[in-house]
């Protein structure tokens, strides 16, 4: 299995319209050499989803939190509360690693806007970092974060060097999906994003 | 043009004597607590005092960085200004600090609390304006490839471990 050290587990939306910034997420986090995780690793296993959550984040240091999503949807008009659950068992996952020395390191990506302030006041004091909903905006913000983190080492591509590789990554993803009849496993995202580093060249600095 | 010093609060007292003695030295520091203008946005004012620094000092000591520390280190690291050539960032560590990432391969320098080790820093500091391209450690950076290496071949171990995984469940699903 991958290191404590190297894992970042990502806690977004799985659905069809969130599966760009999805992919741009897996591929910031492995070209920046760590190894991403998620809730969908351990699909098709009977635990219940937050059971494995927990477990997945047990065994990341790390952890990415998207709360873009946080207005109501559909015909009752209801918002999703387990992005912010899944944040609060990162948060205690780190202040319980400060007693126990294993240590957990969050981040939440927040609408841009200061929005989050309203909805989410508990995060003020964190300046948690943002995006539009856009591929380059997650890119950015998911290597702003890591990237100043200590178990980053350099050299890795640049920001604008992922952005690059995100059409070479979307064009595997769907010979993947044609090959699989329209369903994409998390096997076959991690496969391509590994091939799409392959072509990334070697990055100098 | 001014070098940005990037500080967390705990350091500001260190970050002003360094400032003095750079300024000793004819270089001209940017600080936010001493150079920002009063009613200016301090987000927007340190993103572009970084854009149009000549390099960055980065004081770094033991405590974690605060919020505008890391937002200091965000913003090399987010606009890439980490990649010019011609901005040498330099880290600077007082006692012994938890170093950001990106800065891992580059040539550090020592503050202690001594008047002559500020001087020391101050004059390191001026070599290193002054050479840019030396501002990489070598060793370091081949270190890194190295680790970047095994990060790889970890990656592929565990994209193979998973795709054994799926295969099998593909399988039994069949046999079902």
């Amino acid at each position: 299995m991958p290191s404590y050290e190297k894992s970042v587990f990502l806690n977004c939306p799985f659905d069809d319209s969130f599966s760009p910034l999805f992919h741009a997420a897996v591929l910031t986090i492995a070209s920046l050499g760590f190894t991403p995780r998620c809730a969908r690793e351990s699909e098709g296993e009977a635990d219940p989803r937050i059971d494995r959550i927990a477990r997945g984040l047990r065994e990341a240091k790390y952890s990415i939190h998207d709360l873009s999503r946080f207005q109501g949807e559909g015909p009752d008009n209801l918002s999703r509360f387990n992005m912010p659950l899944e944040l609060g068992m990162a948060l205690s996952n780190r202040y319980h690693g400060k007693v126990s020395g294993v240590h957990h390191n969050w981040v939440a990506l927040v609408p841009a806007g200061f929005v989050h302030q309203k909805f989410i006041s508990d995060l003020a004091g964190f300046d948690p970092p943002s995006h539009d909903e856009t591929p380059a905006s997650v890119v950015r913000a998911i290597a702003g974060w890591l990237m100043i983190q200590p178990d980053f080492t350099p050299p890795a591509p640049s920001p604008r060097k992922i952005l690059e590789a995100l059409p070479k990554l979307a064009g595997l993803l769907d010979e993947a999906r044609s090959d699989a009849l329209g369903h994409l496993t998390w096997p076959m995202i991690v496969k391509s994003v590994e091939r799409t580093i392959s072509t990334m060249g070697e990055p100098m600095t | 043009m001014h070098v940005f010093i990037s500080h967390s609060r705990t350091n500001a007292s260190a970050a002003f004597r360094l400032c003095d003695e750079l300024r000793k030295r004819n270089v001209e520091t940017w600080l936010d607590v001493r150079d920002l203008e009063p009613g200016a946005e301090w987000n927007a004012a340190v993103s572009s005092a970084i854009r149009s620094a000549a390099g960055v000092v980065f004081l770094i000591g033991p405590d974690s960085a605060d919020r505008g520390q890391t937002f200091e280190w965000q913003q090399v690291v987010e606009h890439e200004y980490y990649l010019d050539p011609a901005k040498p960032l330099i880290p600077v560590l007082i006692g012994q600090p938890e170093i950001p990432g990106f800065l891992r391969t580059r040539q550090a320098l020592v503050l202690g609390d001594t008047p002559q080790s500020c001087e020391a820093a101050a004059d390191s500091i001026v070599v290193a304006l002054q050479n840019p391209a030396t501002g990489v450690d070598e060793k370091k950076l081949e270190l890194g490839r190295e680790a970047r290496r095994r990060a790889l071949e970890s990656f592929r171990e565990y994209s193979q471990v998973l795709g054994e995984e799926d295969a099998k469940r593909a399988g039994l699903r069949a046999v079902e």
